[in-house]
């Protein structure tokens, strides 16, 4: 399996709410992600960014509140339908978080770990898919030496991209990313966003991002989302270009020119 | 991690006085070093006199021989052999236990269920429960109840009901300060629970449990209450689990308050008590930085 190449799939959003107890996070978002490109979702702080990302690939189950309504398809799985297992969804959809946070252990093992989970346990081809995970992501020439000592020793943004290996280890369709170069300092964010954009065609990515000028570089499409009535909506989407340069929504307008600067 | 203090002035008017801020910083220091030193003090002038009055009494033959003369003369070999038997039954009970048990209170229930406040209070509880209320426990269940007599098997279990209530605790408090970021890191690569727990919540709770097990062990070493009514007190080379055998702590008991003439060998095997809890507590530290070489 895990030398098949991958299947890039896309995914379709309807009328998708999460909740937080009485609080509503994300109201009704309808958005169709196409394969293999590399969407942004971006919007200011506390419009539901996070949380809508969440909710693809289910990590909303594991806060206690959370309760989400709707229907998300990756591909041709229902992700909310309760015959989907949950695992084998989730090493389909991959997720990067804001904080690089590489498990306590070597950056070998880091990498490993899920593939022995998922049943990979020759040594050759464990050894084969880690040198290509992290040749992918550059990291390769940093670490070679070093991939049994502790991953914390890793600087923050090698620690990024190894987190990023880690998950295309698993040759996900679809990369989920949520402000991956936020704790990054300027010079590292530039590397890590340089290896998402080589990830684009292989995997369908969606990035949330609080900065516009990343989301311009990076993605093929974006979509802006924005709290209305206490809940955040997706007020536009299209390709990157025709959102930033003729918006059709004011706040749209406003925003993009506002943080341009 | 010491902090030393700043005494730089940041008045500029007037060169060599102190600002209020650094006056209090200079105090703070000097309390928390003489708190430390007090402490470190007590703790040496503790293992210089035990040291002072045992050291002369050890040697090879004490340490294997058979005691004679109620425990005067002779070694305290039995007594080795059943204490390491009584840790060993309580610590093969107690460590499997306590693991479990402080996975489900920490991993499997999330939050405050009201059966995890009431699982918690009772732990809290029993660990404060007064030793010789588990020896009469352990008495009337281990030896009567379920008939396994003054042994050292009724004495491990009893131990291990001792021990279990810190282990327990001292090892979910470990699991819970592992950070969310972990497990969250986990279930978005399809990490099941168990071998989250076992991969990664777990290896990084592993200094906590080492706490845990040095804290457990050091009480159970030093039991006397528990042990005299569970374990006994037969100085005689234990041949079962089932033999009575008296422990090292129930020994230095036993020459200090009823054997006159005996206090040469209650230091001594005082001495070698201390010994083999310094030795539990690196040999630990070890294993823990052997195991996880990443957290330390
Ligand atoms: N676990 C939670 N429990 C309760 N409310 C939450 C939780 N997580 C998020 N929220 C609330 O949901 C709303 C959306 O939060 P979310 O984190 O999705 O926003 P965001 O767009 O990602 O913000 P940011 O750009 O600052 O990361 C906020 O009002 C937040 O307070
Ligand atoms: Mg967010």
């Amino acid at each position: 399996m895990p030398d098949s190449p991958t299947h890039p799939a896309p995914l379709r959003i309807s009328e998708l709410t999460v909740r937080y107890g009485q609080t509503t996070a994300v109201a009704d978002v309808s958005l169709d992600i196409p394969a293999g490109a590399i969407t942004a979702i971006v919007g200011p702080s506390g419009c539901g960014k996070s949380s809508l990302l969440a909710a693809l690939n289910r990590m909303t189950d594991l806060i206690p509140t959370a309760v989400v309504t709707g229907h998300v398809r990756v591909g041709d799985t229902d992700v909310y339908d309760v015959r989907t297992d949950v695992v084998a969804l989730r090493r389909r959809v991959g997720m990067i978080f804001q904080r690089p946070n590489p498990f306590a252990m070597s950056v070998r093992r880091n990498v490993t770990l899920a593939l022995r989970e998922h049943g990979v346990s020759d040594r050759a081809i464990l050894d084969a898919i880690t040198e290509r995970a992290l040749r992918d992501v550059g990291l390769w020439d940093e670490v070679r030496d070093r991939l049994d000592r502790p991953a914390t020793t890793l600087s923050g943004g090698q620690q990024q991209r190894l987190c990023i290996a880690r998950a295309i280890a698993l040759e996900p369709d679809v990369l989920l990313m949520d402000e991956p170069c936020s704790a990054l300092d300027p010079i590292a964010a530039e590397t890590v966003e340089r290896h998402i954009a080589s990830l684009r065609g292989r995997y369908t990515v969606v990035l949330v991002t609080h900065n516009l000028a990343q989301a311009r570089r990076l993605a093929d499409h974006t979509a802006v989302m924005w709290l209305h009535d206490g809940a955040g909506r997706i007020i536009e989407h299209g390709p990157t270009a025709a959102v930033f340069d003729t918006p059709t929504h004011d706040l749209t307008a406003r925003y993009v020119r506002g943080l341009q600067g | 991690m010491s902090h030393t203090p700043t005494t730089r002035t940041m008045t500029p008017g007037k060169p060599g006085a102190m600002s209020r801020a650094a006056t209090l910083d200079v105090a703070a220091a000097l309390f928390a070093w003489g708190c430390a030193a007090i402490v470190t003090a007590a703790f040496a002038w503790l293992l210089i006199d035990v040291a002072w009055r045992g050291v002369g009494g050890l040697s090879w033959s004490f340490l294997v021989d058979e005691p004679s003369d109620a425990g005067r003369a002779g070694g305290v070999g039995p007594v080795v052999l059943s204490t390491l038997l009584i840790l060993a039954v309580c610590m093969a009970v107690s460590v499997p236990l306590g693991l479990g048990a402080a996975a489900l209170l920490a991993e499997f229930t999330r939050g405050d269920t009201r059966f995890a406040r009431l699982v918690r209070r009772s732990l809290d509880v029993l660990a404060g429960v007064p030793s010789i209320v588990f020896g009469l426990f352990g008495n009337a269940f281990f030896c009567l109840a379920l008939g396994m007599g003054y042994s050292i098997l009724s004495g491990g279990l009893t131990l291990a009901c001792m021990v279990l209530p810190i282990l327990i605790r001292v090892t979910e408090q470990g699991m819970r300060d592992v950070p969310d970021a972990q497990r969250h890191a986990a279930a978005a690569l399809g990490l099941s629970r168990t071998t989250t727990l076992l991969r990664v919540t777990l290896p990084a709770a592993m200094p906590a449990l080492a706490v845990g097990l040095v804290l457990g062990v050091g009480r159970a070493l030093a039991e006397t209450a528990a042990l005299i009514f569970t374990s006994g007190y037969v100085t005689r080379t234990p041949a079962s689990l089932l033999d009575s055998g008296r422990s090292l702590s129930v020994h230095i008991y036993d020459l200090a308050m009823n054997v006159p003439g005996g206090e040469t060998h209650a230091s001594a095997a005082a001495l070698l008590l201390i010994a083999v809890l310094l030795a539990i507590n690196l040999l630990t530290n070890w294993i823990t930085r052997r195991t996880h070489p990443g957290w330390h």
